[in-house]
């Protein structure tokens, strides 16, 4: 026969156990809600964000130079790292690397931090032209070597600004 | 500080779902290694290049986000489509993206088995075969002209051969035939009476985009008088609907037509001719007198030889002056059948033992296609350089891969003196090569040198060369002068500029409407159950028998299918879904009689019936309608593929192996099988509701019918208030007397919004996903013009019946007046489609998915919709928002033309006017407020919709 009885375990043990995995659940998820969220992805090369917009003020827009005029802020192709760091520390070893990359004529498959759902149009332009601060969403990136979220993009989070800034919260603003 | 209620079902949820996951999938942003040119992620970049969907060579403008081709529009400075684009143009991208594309070179054993080589390899081994069989090549393609054209001469010349065969299934030699070998220029944009013999114009006819903004200009209405257009032929296609009389006359007929308007000396009278034909003889005299007091006449050819003479000889006799022998079309090039028969018995004779194949597919299109098969067995090397596995090419023993024109350099020139050039609008995709390069490759490895031969290394500098732009000494080859490069981002080099052109501009405000009721249906009197009763001679339509047409003899008219033309669009799946204009049909291939000789037969729609031709027989399901000849069965050419890509193969039937020049005489007999056609439309009365209305021309009085979807439109009767809008009230304007019915804007609308294609079942099954449709209605006791399109699209109402029902907001009211869908809200309940009095919203009942790489064409801008969600028309919202941003950005104000839906930027018409009804200056809101012909589709029920159709003008008497 092929749909044999499973034997069952006698109820006490039954009940020990879904106790006890309840209790273990509820453990490990207070433990991730009380935890900061994440501390960002790792990415294949150890950027940091301090050093270049901190310490050496480099502006947001010399590597993200389309956020002023697309949706899409852009990131720095991987001849704009080389343009610096052919004689800036090109001999530290994750700057070799990135000449590495150069060399071998290959991308950075750089991790992607901030996620948006995918049936919100988020334009980069939109919000610049209103002149909101990057790090209104971003959060402090000077003071961060490793890049995370800081805000969880969901709807309580734009359309709070969107009330206070007196932005359209119409649905076809994000949604369409 | 304690854990609440809220973060301990977070926390339990959050844990349940980490432990079903065994890693965060992270996403990847790369970058590019060295920025290119022009390319902004999150900018569109336009690239101007030619159609070479089909001859006639229209200008377009290819949009590139992020390097990928996503939508094609037609370049608004072109002198031949003006900015607009038909639904094959719109379709190029799905040649481009095409799942069934040939992807690397491939060896064959010519029966269709292939294996995989690498270029060096194909190229060496081609060569050689070359070599070998110099002075006996042969290349057939299809129409080129140009520097490809001249490059395959010299490239030919240079192995001593010159045996080139350009082949074009539709050659038109019946034009060329009376206008000394070429095919001239028709203006009817001048024209103030124009009859078409059977040319469908504004569907396949030579240049249709380029005839149908003419037409719309010819039909402008100048001190109450506009243009005339009466059709003549076998079948009420979309050009027919679209005049003013359509007579139906028996396949082959129509040069008696033409002889009798003409009153040629020897010819039967028109008397003679009307009581031959059935035709009311008062009409013929009422056109030809009209005819005659024409101050420009013109009249068009398409059809048999017969036919051509005879309007010849008419357009003669009226002393046209709008055919034009300056500026012949490109199509004149292509080769006549006797050409084709020659090019055959020259493989047939061993003349020809290396063949080359490029575009052209004759093992489908040619009529003779066995016999050209047979041919092609006894060549030693056939060389297939096609981008797609046709009929033609797995017979080949050699596929050398080439670009698509979308990722090809070239140039075209569709008319004397109007020179297209293409240029790559995105990277390649496979590993082919462009056809010029092959070419040149080719002759390389066959030890001529093509620096000597052809002045050139590559296909590029060739084009250079000709266009007289040779690469400077030590200056690679991407380095432009700037002449070149303005040449590329223009298109081409023509004659005359286009100037903000007329046609695409709206009607300006004219006579009134009257009331009217589009009130009697047709019934649908054909209730017999199929029988098995052979009829082989079916019903004579007249008692008198006259020589030249014999009545009571079925003829076949095989027409060219508007979308796939020849058969070359049936692998394009937007056109499959798209439906023939006048049937509906889509999918699959259909047999159009008359309901005399369906009654005779016993047949009804859907039932299979077999048509034969000596001993070539086709069979296809029956559509049965009044707008063809009881004489005649109608087929469309097209479908019917055995190898050309999954949504070709088994489509339909081919019907190239019964054309014949002249109308044949075939046998019909039914099969007792039912096939169920699938049909976009189900119904094809308006059941008394005048959605679709008519005005006469000359009508004094005005009946709008107008309810405004402002504030001001709500009184006393309405139960709640107006919206407020903020800033704009967005509104379009259909033009239903500009509206040819062609199905442009539909596609365009599917190209840009990410609209999914359902399948032959899921049409049948009603699932269309289109947020635009064109209804098409039948009303058959209207003699003269029995037949109305209406394009049919979300009415964005202020009093939006979808909006009320739906218990999650997801269908709700924007600030600027658009009735929305918000994706993410939506939980599938379908009340608002239910609600819907217009059927405009769309039901994801799949997961809709797209063949890699169709998937490459999907608008960033618009959400690919999930299973389970309603979707419809946004008026393009992703474009609004877009120049609404940009325009902030450079703190203007918006301009009244800055936004254009797609449905609008592509109609070859101009039946769309789109824009703000808030705008007092805006010429949709003069149209809007003012037009006397403006009513709003079903006004009784006061939606006040956002959109206001103008009627369509019918000549009085």
């Amino acid at each position: 026969m092929i749909f044999a009885r499973v034997p069952s375990f006698p109820k006490p043990i039954k009940l020990a156990v879904a106790v006890l995995a309840i209790i273990l659940l509820l453990a490990v998820g207070a433990l991730v809600v009380r935890a900061k969220l994440d501390i960002g992805p790792a990415q294949p090369i150890p950027f940091s964000h301090r050093v270049h917009a901190d310490t050496k003020q480099i502006n947001c827009f010399f590597c993200h130079q389309y956020a002023a005029v697309s949706s899409n802020p852009g990131i720095p192709t991987v001849d704009k790292c080389v343009l610096c760091h052919e004689v800036i520390a090109s001999q530290f070893p994750p700057i070799a690397n990135v000449l590495g990359y150069y060399n071998r004529q290959e991308s950075i498959p750089w991790v992607k931090v901030n996620n948006l759902a995918g049936f919100v149009r988020f334009s980069h332009q939109a919000h610049l032209t209103r002149r909101i601060d990057c790090s209104r969403c971003h959060g402090n990136i000077k003071a961060m070597d490793r890049v995370e979220q800081v805000h969880r993009f969901n709807m309580n989070f734009c359309i709070t600004c969107h009330w206070d800034k007196k932005a359209s919260v119409d649905c076809y603003t994000c949604h369409y | 500080m304690p854990l609440t209620r809220r973060e301990l079902l977070k926390g339990l949820g959050v844990a349940v779902g980490g432990l079903g996951l065994a890693a965060t999938n992270y996403e990847h942003l790369v970058p590019f290694i060295h920025q290119p040119e022009n390319i902004i992620p999150g900018v569109s970049a336009w690239y101007a290049t030619s159609c070479r969907e089909c001859p006639a060579g229209c200008g377009m403008l290819v949009r590139n986000r992020e390097a990928r081709d996503v939508k094609c529009e037609g370049n608004p400075n072109h002198p031949i489509n003006r900015g607009a684009l038909c639904a094959r143009g719109q379709a190029a991208l799905h040649g481009l993206y095409d799942p069934h594309r040939i992807k690397s070179p491939m060896r064959g054993n010519g029966n269709g088995h292939f294996s995989q080589v690498d270029w060096q390899e194909a190229l060496r081994a081609v060569g050689e075969v070359l070599l070998a069989n110099r002075g006996r090549i042969g290349i057939i393609s299809d129409l080129q002209t140009g520097s490809l054209s001249a490059l395959m001469r010299q490239w030919l010349a240079a192995f001593g051969s010159g045996r080139l065969l350009v082949y074009e299934p539709i050659d038109y030699e019946s034009v060329k035939a009376v206008y000394g070998g070429i095919i001239p220029a028709f203006n009817i944009a001048a024209s103030d009476y124009l009859i078409s013999f059977n040319a469908d114009f504004l569907e396949t006819w030579i240049s249709p985009v380029e005839y149908a903004w003419q037409f719309a200009v010819m039909r402008q209405i100048t001190n109450g008088r506009r243009g005339r257009f009466v059709y003549v032929g076998p079948r009420m296609s979309m050009t027919a609907a679209n005049a003013d009389e359509c007579i139906i006359v028996p396949s082959g007929a129509e040069a008696l037509v033409a002889n009798a308007l003409a009153a040629s000396p020897g010819t039967p009278s028109i008397d003679e001719v009307s009581s031959q034909l059935d035709i009311d003889p008062r009409q013929l005299r009422k056109i030809a007198r009209e005819l005659a007091e024409a101050q420009a006449p013109l009249v068009l050819q398409g059809g048999d030889f017969n036919t051509a003479r005879a309007v010849s000889a008419l357009n003669t006799t009226l002393g046209t002056q709008l055919v034009s022998r300056n500026r012949p079309h490109a199509l004149s090039n292509a080769a006549n059948r006797e050409d084709v028969q020659e090019f055959i018995s020259a493989m047939e004779a061993g003349e020809i033992e290396a063949l080359i194949v490029y575009g052209a597919n004759p093992v489908y299109a040619l009529p003779e296609a066995d016999r050209f098969l047979q041919a092609m067995n006894r060549v030693n090397a056939v060389i297939s350089l096609t981008s797609f596995m046709d009929e033609t090419s797995t017979h080949a023993h050699w596929i050398l891969p080439s670009n698509t024109p979308l990722e090809s350099w070239g140039d075209y020139e569709p008319q004397l003196g109007v020179v297209n050039l293409m240029q790559p609008t995105m990277g390649q995709i496979f590993n082919t090569m462009h056809t010029g390069d092959i070419l040149i490759n080719l002759a390389r490895s066959a030890g001529i040198a093509p620096r000597v031969t052809f002045g050139a290394d590559s296909y590029l500098e060739y084009l250079r060369n000709r266009w007289g732009f040779p690469i400077q000494q030590g200056q690679p080859l991407d380095v432009y002068p700037p002449e070149w490069e303005s040449l590329l981002q223009l298109g081409g080099r023509w004659p005359e500029t286009v100037e903000a052109s007329e046609a695409r501009t709206p009607l300006t405000i004219q006579n009134a409407a009257s009331e009217d009721s589009l009130a009697s249906i047709p019934p649908e009197s054909l209730p017999q159950p199929p029988t098995e009763i052979q009829v082989t001679s079916a019903v004579p339509s007249s008692q008198q028998s006259k020589p030249s047409i014999e009545a009571g003899k079925l003829r076949l008219y095989a027409y060219p299918h508007i979308y796939f033309y020849d058969g070359r669009g049936a692998n394009r799946c937007w056109l499959q879904e798209m439906p023939e204009p006048v049937t509906k049909v889509c999918w699959g291939s259909w047999i159009e009689i008359h309901p005399s000789l369906a009654d005779r037969l016993g047949v009804r729609t859907n039932d299979v019936v077999e048509v034969s031709k000596d001993n070539t027989k086709i069979s296809a399901p029956v559509y049965v309608w009044n707008g063809v000849h009881p004489d005649v069965v109608a087929v469309p050419i097209g479908q019917g593929h055995s190898h050309y890509g999954d949504f070709a193969n088994g489509v339909g039937i081919n019907v190239w192996p019964v054309v014949t020049p002249e109308a044949a005489e075939v046998k019909i007999r039914t099969m007792g099988t039912r096939k169920a056609l699938a049909n976009w439309q189900h119904g094809d009365s308006q059941h008394r509701r005048s959605l679709a209305q008519t005005t006469a021309l000359g009508e004094r009085e005005s009946h709008r019918e107008v309810r405004l979807p402002l504030p001001a439109g709500f009184d006393e009767n309405d139960f709640y208030p107006g919206h407020e809008h903020k800033g704009s009230r967005w509104v379009m304007v259909v033009d239903l007397d500009r509206c040819i019915g062609c199905n442009a804007c539909v596609a365009a609308c599917y190209a840009e919004n990410n609209v999914a294609v359902v399948g032959e079942e899921g049409v049948r099954r009603n699932r269309v996903m289109a947020w635009l449709r064109i209804d098409r209605y039948f009303d058959w006791s209207q003699s003269r013009t029995p037949i109305i399109f209406q394009p049919m699209l979300c009415q964005h109402c202020d009093v939006a019946p979808c909006e009320s029902v739906c218990p999650v907001y997801a269908a709700a009211h924007s600030e600027e007046g658009i009735n929305m869908q918000v994706y993410n809200r939506c939980v599938g309940t379908r009340y608002c489609s239910n609600n819907c009095p217009y059927k405009v919203r769309r039901f994801n009942w799949f997961q809709f998915t797209w063949p890699e790489p169709l998937n490459w064409q999907l608008n960033p801008d618009v959400t690919v919709r999930d299973r389970g969600v309603m979707e419809k028309c946004t008026f393009c919202i992703q474009r609004i928002r877009e120049a609404q941003i940009i325009a902030k950005r450079e703190h203007r104000a918006l301009r009244d033309d800055e936004i254009i839906p797609a449905c609008v930027q592509t109609c070859p018409t101009g039946a769309f006017t789109f824009g703000d009804l808030n705008n007092p200056d805006s010429r949709v809101s003069r149209l809007f407020k003012q037009d006397p012909r403006a009513y709003q589709a079903l006004y009784e029920l006061n939606t006040k919709p956002g959109v206001v159709y103008l009627r369509r003008i019918i000549d009085s008497e």
